[in-house]
């Protein structure tokens, strides 16, 4: 198992390879600089910064110092926050998205479950149509439209929690941001959960466990949701990174310092050195989110063998 | 549904939250050019003068000064015992040191700039000068002498502004450029900083050292950028801030309602106007500029589009109390009389129904406040002369790049005065800004324009930049379109609130209510 972990991630490094030089070299292709502004600057000290910043020297040669700057583990100073790193951005943003997301995914794992069981046990019962159309309703709202909501019903009316803003890492700062965030991926891990749940139902070894008149708490448990979990363990990899990367809307909308505001900021400043730092990390995370879920695949899985 | 939630919010006393519209992007005043870090750091620091809450220039670190006949020599008194917030005394050489480090290219500040009128600024910000040489001195401790280029009475107000804040270079020596984050930002304002978090709450407390700290009423301060209108709206709703930088159009007609007097409203140092490409076709017509300057009914842009949230522009500087705006002469003609003379110049200009002016608007993205605007305009042309003007949408760096490059022929223009002078307007059209996009060039403006920067004479030269601003109409050099109004919802807790011209509320100026919200 050490080797395909070895060898997964020595496989991630071309792949790295082609994200930091797209990346690069498209951000410094679109229009504009970092240091463009309504007030034109003059010319002297125009100069003096972008040679503070490398701009100055042929952009080849700007990709190979950043490339340099990488290998030491050193993203480069920020372009838009002037004397802060993109490294200590990253530290700064990161665990913000490491904690909401990785609430959001517990949450989604707490609720979708039980409700994917109760969908397929009861499968066509009143319970599974409310739980099929409160997941396709999960499904279809996107973030931007149920976080205004929540902030608007437990926020504005009814004033239980605040409408924005990380409080240090508050439960009552976590609480709408994580339930708006989960919502989608309680209503996808409950129809994975269902759908899969079903067809294992059906199989021939099920059948046998019911004749040798096994309890049906046994049946379900034992041997038919470690098979039945396979999908939506596949599914955890793209989630969890699903959480971090895509938390943008979250943040923008609860005013979280996290790494997606970054991200979206610096694109928009051509804050070249952060928008990097930021699509290596998310590179990073894919790679890593994508080789845990095939690990648990394994160990769930015994057909599949490392 | 919310008018009892929104009541049922309540003041934390001694502490004000107010919302900014983008985390600062540094907090070293002599780095600094974005309004968001201004607010903040007009709390944290002082300069030579500060503004009063109506916004009018009163004595800060200086108790008094004095100009020369010339008005080129200003010479400072500082007050005797002023003290940084680690209690080293606060001397003239804390302001010299801070004005060189602006101007010295080796600091690479964007604010460089704004210091122009000092003698020897720009020459040093270029590099053809040592910063020992600029235009101020320090014979003693407590005496700061300026001297300028020319007779500038408005730099007073510059004096208020960040980028002549004085730096405490003891604390620059020993922690060069992370001097500003929270423990080791030492600043000599009402407050001090306790924590930041870059896009996040920014702490500030009072500072015991401060010269006044016995007029200073709040205990804290926490700053939250927040840079979606509607979030910043639910905020204050939910109780969250007490004080909002804005509010979205389309929440207008509700917040009026619920709201009532929460909202604030008052005229801005900003316009909105059209740039026009002057050396090309078709815009180097002055009757076709002149024409499609007609054609647009600003009362109803105003009016029924932006619901009143923005002030019609007949000119290009926007009024105050001493001076109001400027209104040419048919600003006053009905719609019918304005429109028939836009189609006589139209025609004049060479298009008519078979032969149409076509050409494009480029526009940066932005809020919907725009693009809404940008339709109404184009359906006015349209309808007014038959124009075909297309909308091209393009992203704001981008936009900012191809109007420096001058390559648009009709364009989104904004401008936010940088002082309470018309100068600021006006020196966008000179020969050689680079802020004139269109390349406007008149010898009569370029004369009246040196003559009112030469004059020692502040109202010879308020009537000089009256002509020149009438030059600019005549000549239709822009589309004026709509003047910037400020806008924020305040609690009525907060105490001490005035609207001024340049929106600037320092928090030593503001308090907190005791007692039930009324």
């Amino acid at each position: 198992m050490l080797r395909f972990i070895a060898w997964r991630l020595l496989a991630a490094l071309p792949t790295l390879a082609v994200i930091i030089t797209l990346a690069f070299f498209l951000l410094h292709a679109a229009p504009g600089g970092p240091f463009d502004a309504d007030r034109a600057m003059v010319p002297e000290i125009r100069a003096v910064i972008e040679a503070r910043y490398h701009l100055d020297e042929p952009v080849p040669w700007q990709y190979l110092r950043y490339v340099g700057g990488i290998v030491r583990g050193d993203f480069g100073p920020s372009f838009q926050y002037q004397g802060v790193s993109v490294n200590e951005l990253i530290a700064q943003g990161l665990p913000i998205d490491l904690t909401i997301g990785s609430l959001a995914l517990l949450l989604a794992l707490l609720l979708g479950m039980p409700l994917g069981m109760v969908a397929a046990l009861r499968r066509n019962s009143l319970a599974d149509r409310l739980c099929t159309g409160l997941a396709l309703l999960g499904l279809s709202l996107p973030v931007y439209v149920t976080a205004p909501l929540l902030i608007l019903l437990f926020a504005v009316t009814l004033q239980w929690l605040p409408a924005g803003d990380w409080g240090e890492g508050a439960w009552r700062n976590l609480v709408l941001p994580v339930v708006a965030l989960a919502l989608p991926y309680v209503a996808y891990i409950a129809r994975l959960l269902r759908a899969s749940l079903l067809e294992v139902l059906q199989a021939p070894y099920i059948r046998t466990a019911w004749a040798k008149g096994l309890p049906a708490s046994q049946v379900l448990w034992r041997h038919a949701l470690r098979p039945a979990m396979l999908p939506v363990v596949a599914f955890l990899g793209p989630a969890a990174v699903g959480l971090i990367t895509g938390s943008i809307a979250i943040e923008t909308s609860f005013g979280l310092p996290g790494l997606g505001r970054f991200f979206v900021d610096g694109a928009f400043n051509r804050d070249y050195t952060l928008v990097m730092g930021v699509t290596i990390l998310y590179g990073v995370l894919i790679v890593l989110a994508n080789l845990l879920a095939d690990l648990l695949q394994a160990w769930l899985d015994p057909k599949v063998r490392l | 549904m919310t008018t009892s939630a929104a009541s049922a919010a309540q003041p934390q006393p001694g502490h004000l939250r107010r919302q900014i519209d983008q985390p600062p992007r540094t907090l070293d005043p002599g780095l600094s050019v974005d309004v968001p870090a201004q607010r903040v750091l007009d709390d944290l620091f002082e300069g030579l003068v500060r503004l009063d809450a109506a916004g009018n220039v009163i004595p800060a670190v200086a108790r008094s000064w004095e100009i020369s006949a010339d008005q080129l020599q200003w010479t400072f008194h500082l007050q005797p015992d002023v003290q940084w917030s680690d209690g080293t005394p606060l001397t003239a050489a804390d302001f010299v040191y801070a004005w060189r480090r602006v101007v010295d290219p080796a600091t690479a500040s964007q604010a460089a700039q704004l210091l122009a009128p000092i003698v020897n600024a720009l020459q040093i910000a270029s590099g053809k000068l040592p910063p020992e040489q600029l235009g101020v001195q320090a014979p003693d401790a407590h005496t700061l002498v300026l001297r300028l280029v020319s007779p500038t009475a408005w730099f007073a107000y510059q004096l208020s502004n960040n980028c002549l804040f004085p730096v405490p270079q003891h604390v620059l020596r020993a922690h060069g450029s992370a001097w500003t984050r929270p423990g080791t930002l030492v600043s000599n304002g009402a407050f001090v900083l306790t924590d930041l978090r870059i896009n996040g709450a920014i702490q500030l407390a009072r500072n015991p050292r401060y010269r006044e700290a016995g007029a200073v009423s709040l205990q804290r301060i926490t700053y939250y950028p927040v840079g979606d209108r509607s979030a910043s709206v639910s905020r204050y709703l939910a109780g969250d801030l007490d004080v909002t930088d804005g509010f979205p159009i389309e929440d207008i007609v509700w917040l009026r309602q619920q709201l009532g007097s929460q909202l604030q409203l008052a005229p801005y140092l900003g316009t909105v106007m059209f740039g026009m490409n002057h050396t090309r076709p078709p815009f180097n017509s002055a009757p076709l500029r002149m024409a499609l300057n007609l054609a647009v009914d600003r009362e109803l842009l105003t009016g029924k589009l932006l619901q009143g949230l923005y002030l019609p522009a007949y000119s290009l500087v926007p009024g105050d109390a001493q001076r109001p705006a400027l209104q040419p002469e048919w600003a006053q003609w009905s719609d019918e009389q304005r429109h028939a003379k836009a189609r006589q110049l139209y025609a004049q200009a060479g298009y008519s129904a078979q032969h149409p002016l076509r050409v494009e608007l480029a526009y940066p993205t932005s809020g919907p406040d725009t693009r809404r605007v940008l339709e109404a305009l184009v359906a006015m042309w349209q309808v007014n002369l038959g124009a075909e003007v297309r909308l091209a949408n393009e992203e704001w760096r981008v936009h900012q790049q191809n109007r420096l490059l001058s390559v648009h022929q009709l364009f989104w223009n904004a401008w936010i005065g940088d002082y309470p002078d018309a100068q600021t307007f006006l020196d966008l059209y000179r020969d050689g800004s680079a802020q004139n996009h269109g390349k406007y060039l008149s010898a009569d403006y370029e004369r009246l324009m040196a003559e009112g920067v030469a004059t020692g004479d502040n109202a010879q030269r308020q009537r000089l930049w009256r002509e020149a601003e009438m030059q600019l109409n005549a000549d239709a050099a822009y589309i004026p379109l709509y003047y910037y109004q400020s806008r924020h919802l305040l609690r009525p807790w907060v105490q001490g609130w005035q609207s001024n011209l340049m929106d600037r509320h320092a928090s030593r100026d503001l308090s907190i209510a005791a007692g039930p919200p009324r």
